[in-house]
């Protein structure tokens, strides 16, 4: 299956591609008072207004300093965009190449893999955001 | 999806449709119990509805439809008095329907169990009419029966046509075709037939008349009168030539065939009878002609318009308003640039643009008449029930409103309505003693007034009374003390409250006329009442007439842009630091002879601010009591595009929506009733 692998400080994570309708690059991320900390915003992604998710916050990492690329994620008629440092690649992985499927109590964490001997996270992250 | 899904959707829509007028014209009948022309349209209606649902094979819908059009038939024949327990049974029968149109959109398979009881209920007035046998006879189905020849209502004119024609050397035939009883399309299949013999001749007559021949408004069979130089052998063959055709019959034109429906039973007779038939005849005839013109008036205004998805819709007023922020960039963009080659075409472009932002809130828009369309039967139904003597009058059904707001619109009036019914018109023993008419009126009218829709909902009733109002408020528990008359009437709004002495089932279920205030004001509306002991009541709700583009204050507070509403502002003053009175823990500032709370946006929201020397403050009307909102810098008055907003966003329960600016940044919309209210709850 394809997947959008990309970087959060000095891990790699990774998501199903058929969970992201694009990748943009970060663009004016207007503040909302009052909301959760993980809510970073709403962007004008050509005339619609979404609400951006900031992953660091959303799954406990340390804040992210480049925050170069927003994940369009969708579900169903739902779009929101999720903040990251940078996209790297588009991979294709196999099932059997993912690896550690069941080592954590954390639901969002599908497995790991290696990819050009790099250790990447394989995350599902849409059950917590929408 | 398969191939019937689309006659399925066509199907579910023409019953609607028909549905809604059956309703419409058989309560019009019920005033009007003589009118055959209110009769005919009614039974034509039942009848399309009868031949639809046949067609797509849902039969238990088809033998309720048959049963209760042989009792518009039996009207139609003056064999039935038009009497309320009649219209009662018919509208038994047309709700019967909606649901079953209505299980079938859901997919549930229809059974006789369904219709049993209302069947028998029509048997019986069937039989209490004439004996079983004639109805019997009567009602089986055209299919079965055999293909006659006999037109009902030719008139003189066309004999005068025919006898001219004849003296040219034309032959002149009576034509009557079955078309296949599986044909889909028999509006389409009976205009080709008429086409192709028209190239051959003239079509100078057709029974039913050809409007409704085209859209498929018959059984099976269809009549014409024909001419032609071609013989009997030729029309025969050039019939013959088209497919979907179950039989035919082709004869010489004679006039005396020619009989109205009533009289057929006499043809038996004598023809020296003969003579009279055609006179009255004829007048029937042209009586058929008036009523035939009214509905091709009718087809013509319904052929114009045709039905869209309303997600279609949405679409297309979302790509418009993100047209409309590219524009306004480009705006932006050149005036910096001062490309004065552009701005000429930019100047056109913006025009066109706005030009189509304006023509798609107008294609969104609906007449109010889809929900209003419903309130007389539900009146008559009502007043039934109550045993009150009422009407309700109707003005201005074809005012528009956005889609979105005419759907949401209903359940609110159907409860003021009930309201009304219940316990604003009095019985008919009480208007007596009043000196009142003993009919009482419930009167529903739309208007446009500016940029909203008033709605009045006015009722000669007994109104309602403050001393009735404070009993009943105080054995609730309610605390009047010191309350005016005023604030006692307005307590019917309070939560909980109603003042029938006993439930009904009409109104008084739990839900009181707050639940009405709440959706109105969920719609971006306010609601109003006035009321006069035993003169009446009066509810005026005034709504906004699009929910996509507001006029808005743009304002700073704190280093962020907010929108607020222009509709809940009362007016801005410039206030300084000190002129803010500290009450206990309360902020006020003085506003017109008064102290008014005052909510800090900053605060409320969590912003950090700076500057607190000079401020605005916007006087806002929230829930009847006025509040001073205060934010730093007014940026101006614009005309906003509300977006919708993300359910957490909705759940901080402080934004109403969020906007798009000309530069392409984002600005909330501040849900002022929600942050007024939720300061007064905190104090």
């Amino acid at each position: 299956m394809q997947m959008i692998l990309f970087k959060m400080n000095q891990q790699n994570f990774m998501v199903s591609a058929e969970t992201v309708e694009e990748v943009i690059d970060t663009v004016e991320i207007t503040e909302i008072p009052l909301a959760p900390k993980w809510v970073q915003g709403l962007i004008n992604l050509r005339g619609s207004v979404l609400t951006v998710v900031g992953l660091a916050e959303l799954i406990d990492l340390a804040p992210i300093e480049k925050k170069m690329n927003i994940l369009i994620m969708k579900d169903e008629d739902n779009r929101k965009g999720l903040l990251i440092d940078e996209v790297l690649k588009v991979v294709d992985i196999e099932q059997d190449q993912i690896q550690l499927g069941s080592t954590s109590d954390k639901k969002y964490y599908i497995g790991a893999t290696t990819v050009a001997e790099n250790v990447a996270s394989i995350i599902e992250i849409n059950q917590l955001i929408f | 999806m398969d191939d019937n899904s689309v006659y399925r959707n066509l199907f579910f829509e023409e019953s609607d449709d028909n549905l809604q007028k059956l309703n419409d014209d058989v309560l019009e009948l019920e005033s009007e119990p003589e009118n055959i022309d209110l009769i005919n349209e009614i039974f034509r209606a039942a009848h399309t509805l009868k031949g639809m649902s046949a067609t797509m094979g849902y039969d238990v819908m088809t033998k309720l439809t048959h049963k209760m059009e042989n009792l518009f038939d039996f009207f139609k024949s003056g064999k039935l008095m038009v009497t309320s327990e009649y219209i009662s049974l018919i509208f038994e029968c047309l709700d019967k329907l909606s649901q079953l149109v209505e299980d079938l959109r859901n997919d549930k398979e229809l059974s006789e169990d369904q219709i049993g009881e209302l069947l028998e209920k029509l048997i019986n007035v069937e039989k209490s009419v004439d004996g079983t046998a004639t109805v019997e006879a009567k009602s089986t189905d055209s299919k079965d029966k055999e293909l006659t020849i006999v037109l009902s209502n030719s008139d003189d004119a066309d004999t005068d046509t025919v006898k001219k024609a004849r003296a040219q050397g034309y032959n002149a035939f009576t034509v009557a075709i079955r078309i296949d009883k599986e044909s889909m399309l028999k509006g389409p299949r009976a205009f080709l037939i008429i086409e192709h013999l028209e190239q051959e001749g003239d079509v100078i007559y057709t029974e039913p008349t050809a409007d409704l021949l085209e859209n498929g408004e018959f059984d099976t069979d269809f009549k014409l009168i024909y001419l032609t130089k071609g013989t009997q052998e030729q029309v025969e063959a050039n019939i013959n030539s088209n497919s979907e055709i179950d039989t035919f019959i082709v004869e010489e034109f004679d006039s005396s065939k020619s009989i109205s429906d009533n009289e057929q039973a006499e043809t038996a007779k004598p023809s020296g009878t003969a003579k009279k038939i055609p006179k009255k005849a004829n007048t029937e005839a042209t009586k058929k002609k008036e009523d035939n013109k009214a509905s091709k008036h009718q087809n013509a205004a319904r052929n114009q318009s045709i039905r869209v998805d309303l997600s279609r819709l949405d679409l297309f007023l979302n790509l418009v308003s993100e047209l409309v922020v590219y524009r306004n960039q480009l705006d932006d963009a050149n005036r910096r640039n001062a490309a004065t080659e552009v701005k000429d075409s930019l100047e056109q472009v913006s025009r066109l643009t706005s030009e189509l932002q304006d023509l798609v809130l107008k294609i969104r828009m609906q007449q109010v008449s889809v929900v209003f369309s419903r309130f007389p039967r539900m009146v008559r139904d009502l007043a039934r029930e109550l045993d009150k003597n009422m009407e309700l009058i109707v003005e201005g059904e074809e005012t528009e409103l956005d889609k979105t707001v005419v759907s949401e619109l209903s359940e609110p009036l159907i409860h003021l309505l009930r309201n009304s019914a219940d316990h604003g018109i009095e019985n008919t023993e009480t208007r007596r003693k009043f000196g009142k008419p003993e009919k009482g009126i419930i009167k529903l009218s739309a208007y446009q007034e500016g940029n909203q829709v008033n709605i009045t909902l006015e009722d000669d009733g007994k109104g309602l009374d403050p001393q009735v109002m404070k009993e009943s408020a105080e054995s609730k528990g309610i605390d009047t003390t010191g309350m005016t008359d005023d604030e006692l009437i307005n307590l019917i709004f309070h939560p909980g409250f109603s003042t029938a002495k006993t439930i009904t089932n009409i109104s008084g279920r739990g839900v009181g006329l707050d639940a009405v205030m709440a959706k109105i004001n969920d719609l971006g509306g306010s609601l109003e009442m006035k009321t006069e002991l035993h003169v009446g009541t009066k509810f005026v709700i005034k709504l906004p007439l699009t929910l996509s583009i507001i006029q808005a204050l743009m304002v700073r507070v704190a280093k962020e842009s907010f929108a607020i509403p222009l509709d809940v502002v009362e007016r801005v003053v410039m206030i300084q630091e000190k002129e803010i009175i500290t009450s206990m823990d309360k902020e006020v500032v003085e506003y017109q002879e008064g102290l008014i709370p005052v909510v800090r946006v900053d605060k409320v929201l969590g912003l950090k601010n700076e500057e607190n020397a000079k401020q605005f403050a916007i006087v806002v009307k929230s829930d009847k009591q006025y509040f001073a909102v205060l934010v730093n810098e007014l940026i101006g008055q614009q005309e906003i595009v509300i977006k919708k907003i993300d359910a957490i966003i909705q759940k901080i329960n402080k934004f109403q929506g969020a906007t798009i600016f000309g530069n392409g940044s984002i600005a909330l919309i501040l849900d002022v009733n929600a942050i007024c209210q939720g300061k007064l709850a905190k104090n």
